[in-house]
């Protein structure tokens, strides 16, 4: 029997600390809670809340030293930062029949958008199409594939716009977890390898991100 | 409290009270683990220091149980190399990436 798994994540609860002297920024979904961390980066981690198992948060150590060198004024923009991130709605389907995840994200409206909205309940789903992350090919280091670990995740565009609005990964049961570890590094090395050549795609929803945070010097970098 | 806790190289890491209450509020599955954080510096498994941030020293010990966390967990410890504060403590099931260049023990 197929089924649809679907959960929504809502950012309005964003809460964060910035440590100045140990320049540590924890940002949470909610008030803090115990949770476990899943390392992608020596300076980034996501926290997952441990009862009941959800997205707790991220921790960024070194916050402005790492993120002066892209944007002079991180921290003196953060307030604002946090308040666009809080707009954000994050929604995650798997669709047991055919192992797929899919990962939609969206922006808000607000104000008098919002309110138009409201009152017409208007809402016109843009038709879109789904390409792949990676169109590299061949192989890396040692004969070791390269790029393998994003085979399976495609980018779902809008039309004609071409605005990434969310990433779909196929055989989710068996390679989901090396597929989110790809795209998590893609995206991390196309922030801070700018000497490296990057697929179109990954820069694409690198800047997709960014643009919710609202930093696009990040953008200059990654070209 | 100022607590200096020596590591395997020499080097003196600062425990705060305000350190830690600061760490606490935001990771609050750490409050009965300062004695950890404290093992975690003086006798790590490995001390990194940090890929973007070379100023920053990463010290990592795995535990394997941890009463009420999970198990099989490894608790990383910032400590910033020029003042020596800890910055932040907190347990991490997996690590996608390596933790920078490792500083102890040397190869």
């Amino acid at each position: 029997m197929a089924f649809a798994l679907v959960q929504e994540f809502k950012f309005d609860r964003v809460d964060y600390s910035y440590d100045r002297r140990g320049d540590v920024l924890d940002i949470s979904f909610g008030v803090p809670a115990p949770a476990i961390a899943l390392q992608v980066e020596d300076w980034l981690a996501i926290q997952v809340r441990l009862n009941p198992p959800s997205l707790q948060g991220m921790t960024i150590v070194g916050f402005k030293r790492i993120f002066e060198k892209i944007n002079r004024y991180a921290e003196k923009e953060l307030p604002r930062r946090m308040k666009k991130l809080a707009t954000v709605k994050l929604s995650i389907e798997y669709d047991r029949e055919s192992d797929t995840l899919v990962m939609r994200w969206q922006e808000e409206a607000s104000g008098l958008r919002r309110l138009t909205q409201r009152i017409f309940h208007h809402r016109v789903e843009k038709p879109s199409i789904f390409e792949p992350l990676s169109r590299r090919a061949g192989f890396g280091l040692e004969g070791m594939p390269a790029d393998q670990s994003l085979r399976n995740i495609y980018v779902e565009k809008t039309l004609p716009s071409k605005d990434i609005v969310g990433i779909k990964i196929l055989e989710f049961t068996k390679c989901g977890q090396t597929a989110l570890e790809g795209f998590l590094g893609a995206i991390v090395d196309t922030l801070f390898e700018p000497s490296t050549e990057h697929d179109e795609n990954v820069q694409l929803i690198t800047n997709a991100l960014i643009r919710h945070l609202d930093w696009q010097r990040f953008a200059a970098l990654a070209t | 409290m100022h607590e200096a806790i020596p590591d395997p190289t020499g080097f003196q890491a600062i425990l705060t009270d305000e350190c830690w209450q600061h760490i606490v509020s935001r990771h609050p599955e750490m409050q009965p683990f300062r004695q950890f954080v404290v093992e975690t510096i003086r006798e790590p498994d490995g001390i990194y220091s940090g890929k973007r941030d070379p100023s920053r020293r990463i010290y990592c010990k795995r535990y394997l149980q941890v009463s009420e966390v999970g198990d099989t967990l490894d608790l990383l410890v910032f400590v910033g190399s020029a003042d020596g504060y800890v910055a932040t403590a907190y347990f991490a099931a997996y690590s996608l990436r390596m933790l920078g260049a490792l500083i102890w023990p040397s190869r």
